[in-house]
């Protein structure tokens, strides 16, 4: 699975240039290019590695009908759907909701990325990922949402363009909730020093990236917000989550190899170019517990 | 009844004091003390005492000191040509470098050396490890009295601030001499800044405060003050900040760009001064002992029984003038340090002015 190099802010701009703008207001970005828009300096010499561009469709009630719209629009513009791999098919109307291929889509003139369209989960989900089916004029299509998507889109900032993009620090506790404990379960393809790479070392990972590009003192003022996205998509169990946010990463500290390997991930990605070692990120996981954790957990005791 | 007390009451002919007592064996400890003179005339304390106890043995330990092995060899070697050989035998001398011991007897097992260390963290506590601790905090509360105006202090207040003894302020005021004003009532202070035992307190000044310098560790420093906001939070008692911000506080003119380190003086008067808060501050911080890293925070331990501390609108406190000096004199800013100084000096020529 190759990944391209792509400047945050250009790419976005593409992309929300390319939807409706009656739905512009419906998408929030998520992921490295969020990341990397909010956190990496605007030039050509901070590009962000990644595969594909996530948008969340929000809210979820109306993720089926925009993702209709904005599909339809693009496919008359020249966009194309990805058919690599084992979803490359369109499903049918007899395919099960859970074995639906995801919409991905490369623009008309492809510069090895695609998008990739998700939404929220319905409120109290409590299982992993789930499927909303889509029927467009080219079969029919699942637009997944995970339990903590919700809480990665609380509260997104507008971009210069129309669209959403989702909050760094909410994306961080999105994953470091996704990851509570360092499961085995690889990322399919991905490898680094000819080693497959866990899917929660990659997103804790990413959650200690974050935390090192923000500006020194943004921490202190996470507990806050956190509190106010797990209540607002969490209300009836915030508490009990808030509690346990901090294990993935205290996990993390605990296992060498795995702290490595999220540090590789992130030297290849988000941090490359930094000079940023594995003392440097246990260090900062040490400051998001301290600085974040600890205060969120408080707050909910 | 401390062990001192009992070799004093036990011969008093001898006018020697070992430190402490274990088993069979004197203790005497010689922290941060580089002079030979001074261990020849512990050698010699400790034969005489036990050339009177013959079934005892004495041990001289070397704590942080800069005696070579070479030195100590030939002075072993000369001592063992003069003293009794039934005394040599039963003395050793030691070393302590860090958390190492070397060259202690080998029968002393884990209890003697957690009781040494005890023994060496008190005197450490005591102001009685590192050479002359408490005449600079004498020192140090005459020259805060200079540079804020302060009338001459009585010498019961000197010691109520310092925690010394009545003899111990006696000497160090003696030392002075040449630098005090005496007045009828017998009040003390400062006339000027004594520059050679000031500049003695500099030389010393890491070693009397027991600086610990904090290095980062994530490769994005926080900035003093940003730690300064975090502080402000965490609310901890007797904290002062020190340095750059002090002094600019103090000497707003002071011509610097930027605070290259923050400096911070905690109130101690306990055996282990407490850092945990440092971890809550920053866990990125760690401490290091290599000179040639820059710290990021320093933490200097004041042992004044009253430290000269001044109140902070935002919270914490301000160091005291000679701390900020010392500060930037250990942070190697000698231009800022010079021109604090400077400016302390002028106020004392106008508060002199008739």
């Amino acid at each position: 699975m190759s990944t391209v190099l792509v400047s945050p802010k250009k790419v976005i701009g593409q992309v929300a240039q390319s939807i409706p703008q009656r739905c512009r207001g419906n998408i929030v970005i998520v992921g490295s290019l969020a990341v990397g828009y909010h956190l990496l300096p605007d030039d050509d010499r901070h590009p962000v590695r990644t595969k594909d561009i996530d948008c969340v469709l929000s809210p979820r009630i109306v993720a089926v009908s925009r993702s209709q719209e904005i599909v339809q629009e693009l496919i008359d513009a020249g966009w194309t759907h990805r058919s690599e791999g084992e979803f490359g098919n369109p499903g049918t109307t007899l395919t099960p909701t859970h074995l639906l291929p995801a919409i991905r889509l490369y623009p008309p003139d492809p510069q090895g990325w695609w998008l990739e369209f998700l939404t929220e989960p319905e409120l109290h989900m409590q299982g992993g990922r789930n499927f909303q089916r889509v029927t467009l004029s080219s079969g029919d299509f699942g637009i997944p949402s995970f339990p903590y998507t919700s809480l990665a889109v609380f509260k997104p900032v507008p971009s210069d363009y129309g669209v959403y993009i989702a909050r760094p620090e909410m994306m961080a506790l999105a994953n470091m909730l996704e990851h509570q404990t360092i499961r085995p379960d690889a990322i399919k393809g991905l490898y680094l020093t000819n080693r497959e790479v866990k899917r929660s070392n990659k997103d804790l990972g990413r959650a200690l990236a974050i935390a090192w590009l923000s500006e020194e003192e943004s921490l202190d003022n996470w507990p806050p917000i956190w509190r106010e996205g797990l209540e607002s998509c969490f209300p009836d169990r915030w508490r009990a989550l808030a509690a346990v946010a901090g294990n993935g990463i205290r996990a993390l500290i605990e296992n060498r190899e795995d702290m490595q390997q999220a540090t590789d991930t992130c030297t290849t990605g988000l941090l490359s170019g930094r000079n940023v070692d594995l003392t440097n990120l246990e260090a900062t996981a040490e400051r998001v517990l301290i600085f974040a954790v600890g205060p969120l957990e408080k707050m909910a005791t | 009844m401390n062990d001192k007390m009992r070799t004093h009451l036990r011969f008093p002919e001898i006018r020697y004091e070992a430190d402490g007592k274990w088993c069979d064996i004197w203790v005497e400890l010689k922290i941060r003390n580089h002079s030979i003179r001074d261990l020849r005339g512990s050698l010699l304390g400790l034969t005489y005492l036990l050339s009177r106890e013959p079934g005892s043995r004495g041990l001289i330990v070397l704590v942080e000191s800069r005696i070579s092995k070479e030195q100590l060899a030939t002075e072993f070697k000369l001592a063992s040509q003069t003293i009794d050989p039934g005394v040599m035998e039963r003395l050793t001398i030691a070393s302590k470098k860090g958390d190492e011991y070397r060259g202690l007897p080998d029968d002393l097992g884990h209890d003697f050396r957690n009781w040494l260390d005890d023994l060496i963290n008190k005197h450490h506590a005591s102001g009685q490890g590192a050479t002359g601790s408490s005449y600079y905090s004498i020192l140090q509360i005459l020259l805060n009295a200079l540079f804020t105006g302060e009338e001459p202090l009585p010498i019961s207040e000197i010691r109520k601030r310092s925690g010394s003894s009545y003899p111990t302020v006696s000497n160090a005021l003696r030392q002075l001499a040449p630098y005090l004003i005496r007045t009828s009532d017998r009040r003390v202070g400062l006339t000027q800044i004594p520059k050679p035992e000031f500049a003695g307190f500099v030389a010393l000044s890491e070693e009397l405060r027991m600086s610990t310098r904090f290095i980062d560790r994530s490769g994005r420093p926080r900035s003093a003050e940003s730690h300064v906001a975090r502080l402000e939070k965490m609310a901890i008692p007797s904290l002062a900040i020190g340095g750059v911000l002090c002094a600019s506080h103090y000497f707003p003119k002071l011509d610097i760009v930027g605070v290259p380190r923050l400096d911070l003086s905690l109130h101690s008067l306990t055996r282990r001064p407490d850092l945990s808060f440092m971890k809550h501050l920053d866990p990125a911080l760690e401490p290091t002992a290599d000179p040639s890293k820059a710290a990021n925070v320093v933490v200097h331990i004041v042992r004044l029984a009253v430290p000269s501390f001044e109140l902070r609108d935002e919270g914490l406190l301000w160091a005291d003038r000679v701390e900020c000096l010392l500060d930037m004199y250990e942070a190697q800013l000698e231009l800022q340090a010079d021109e604090f100084l400077n400016a302390l000096k002028s106020k004392i020529t106008e508060s002199h002015k008739p």
